[in-house]
């Protein structure tokens, strides 16, 4: 809660449906409720197209919803949305600057748009840029490019930041110094901060809580280790073999729950294997129906593994569906 | 204020970058160079049509010159507009209390001065191949029927980059809507060189008064006072494009 005991951002039944072109339409978001507290970091799990984006741009107020009430710190942004503007910084997942600008006149010229403003040396500062702050954008490193556009999402000295997908495309040392970013905004500048993501790692690592969405509905909302808590010893169990298997005789199987082919091994002949994930509920009882099963098939099963459960895993639980499909 | 402020810092920020375009330097200097080089290898013609003759370089170095650098100000400018459109931009200034109105004046102020400078050179440098063009007081009375053609021609940019879903799009589309502009806006060729229902019907396009009024100023020295019809139906167009140019030019769709 605010110093005035509101919510950061409150969501009440939000619905957006899209026209399709040719006919009918897309419910992107169909009926969403959730609230997120004043300093908290906030994250919203699930995979491409399941309303993540939608969700965040209604609440920034650059779309309009199609029903349902938004506030952000108590102000409903359809009716001052320039206040909301004020207050908010917004990191979009797809956005691109002056290209003849350095990155620092882009800051002293972003935050000339408002009352209140950091300098843009502290910004770049901030965010381990201040020796780059005569480059062009396009001469920064793409994590680089990453962690300039949140200090552009900082100019204002927001209360609320909303990140999209912050580190989409990132290779993995690149994300860990963004993390690091995310993580000091949040903890040592008491940012609120909320996140979309279709990283369960990062999820998992940065938010007090997670929303899990799929297809426009809110599955679950928790911390992350509750959510894994409330598996309840569930994990799941990676193998591979040399042909293709049918999922659901896996799925089938006493203490497994769902079953999906991460890798199909290619056609017939093929060298690549087939690589299979069950979700079980009871690891040990899964294990056994599965090599009592894949004896009596003679199928041969490589690299057994069995993984405690993760963000992952409570996705494929709620969902039925793999995170990354 | 703090809407003032940012109109200001969008404008500075726009000359910087201007400042820094080769595609400006390129249609602001050398498109316009190679305009006076054309001009001075036809330096010796002469228009005639009915009992009127015309030298081409003084009829060529206003009309052209006034419509060649206003088009070459509004083909650069679209093109920045659009690709700002396309690579998000403008949603990125969506999201801060920058409204479309005060990026178009933000962006426009600068093109605008940057066109009267070219102009001015122009006129100048086809001076200096042999036209005869008044650059006293009257030239002082050409500068804002200028600004109005400059104008013009980047409200035409908003709107064609908000019509268009790309920026080739939105340079196809400035391709057919210039060049008739030069045949028939009395900028290439006399109007009374042509029927006369196209020479009535030319009097509503937005350059064609425009046009006029500066030649009457700069070639023949007539008052501005001469030009109120042409002036009035300039005036008319601005209002009608700028209007149109801040309804399709959302800054996010």
């Amino acid at each position: 809660m605010t110093e005035h005991g509101q919510p950061a951002v409150e969501v009440r039944d939000l619905v957006k449906v899209y026209p399709r072109p040719g006919g009918g339409s897309l419910r992107a978001l169909d009926g969403i409720t959730f609230q997120v507290h004043a300093g908290e970091f906030f994250g919203f799990l699930g995979p491409n197209g399941a309303g993540k984006t939608t969700a965040l741009e209604i609440i920034e107020g650059i779309r309009k919803p199609t029903s349902g009430e938004v506030r952000v710190l108590g102000i409903d942004p359809r009716r001052d949305l320039d206040r909301v503007k004020r207050m908010i910084g917004v990191q979009l997942q797809a956005a691109s600057y002056f290209s003849l600008l350095s990155i620092e006149e882009i800051l002293e010229l972003f935050g000339s748009f408002y009352p209140k403003r950091r300098s843009p040396a502290d910004l770049l500062e901030t965010v381990g840029l201040i020796d780059k702050r005569k480059a062009y954008v396009r001469q920064l490193s793409g994590g680089q490019q990453r962690r300039f556009s949140v200090a552009a999402a900082l100019v204002n000295d927001p209360e609320v930041v909303f990140l999209d997908e912050p580190t989409t495309g990132l290779d993995p040392q690149m994300r860990h110094s963004v993390w690091e970013l995310l993580r000091r905004l949040n903890r040592n500048e008491g940012k609120t901060i909320v996140m979309t993501t279709h990283y369960m790692e990062e999820a998992e690592l940065l938010a007090d809580r997670v929303a899990i969405i799929d297809r426009g509905r809110i599955s679950a909302i928790d911390a992350p280790r509750d959510l894994i808590a409330e598996l309840d010893g569930m994990g799941h169990i990676e193998f591979a073999t040399s042909r293709p298997l049918d999922t659901s005789q896996l799925a089938g199987l006493t203490g497994v729950t769902a079953a999906i082919a991460k890798a199909d091994g290619g056609p017939p002949g093929a060298l690549a294997p087939a690589i299979y994930e069950l979700a079980v509920t009871e690891p040990r009882t899964a294990v056994t129906a599965l090599l009592n099963w894949s004896q009596a098939g003679g199928v041969e099963l490589r690299g057994l593994e069995v993984v405690p459960g993760t963000l992952e895993d409570v996705f494929l639980h709620l969902t039925g569906r793999e995170l990354r499909e | 204020m703090t809407a003032l402020t940012g109109t200001w810092r969008l404008a500075s920020a726009s000359t910087r970058q201007l400042l820094r375009s080769s595609e400006v330097w390129a249609t602001m200097i050398a498109f316009p160079a190679a305009l006076l080089a054309i001009l001075w290898l036809f330096s010796r013609l002469r228009f005639e049509f009915g009992q009127q003759a015309v030298p081409l370089i003084d009829f060529w170095v206003t009309g052209l010159g006034l419509l060649g650098v206003a088009l070459g100000n509004t083909h650069a400018f679209l093109a920045t507009i659009s690709t700002w459109k396309a690579g998000g931009v403008l949603k990125r200034i969506s999201v801060t209390p920058i409204g479309p109105g005060q990026l178009i004046v933000g962006e426009v102020i600068p093109r605008a001065i940057l066109g009267m400078v070219t102009l001015v050179a122009f006129l100048l440098a086809g001076n200096a191949l042999g036209a005869d063009i008044r650059m006293g007081a009257e030239l002082v009375q050409a500068l804002p029927v200028m600004v109005m053609i400059t104008f013009t021609g980047l409200s035409v940019a908003f709107i064609i980059a908000g019509a268009t879903k790309t920026p080739q799009n939105a340079n196809a589309l400035d391709t057919a809507v210039a060049w008739p502009l030069y045949l028939v806006t009395g900028a290439m060729f006399p109007l009374a060189a042509f029927p006369a229902w196209l020479q009535e019907s030319a009097q509503f396009i937005p350059y064609t008064g425009l046009i006029a009024t500066v030649r009457g100023l700069l070639l023949d020295g007539r008052p501005l006072t001469d030009y109120g019809s042409e002036l009035a139906i300039g005036a008319i167009w601005i209002a009608i494009l700028l209007l149109g140019a801040t309804r399709a030019y959302r800054l996010v769709k």
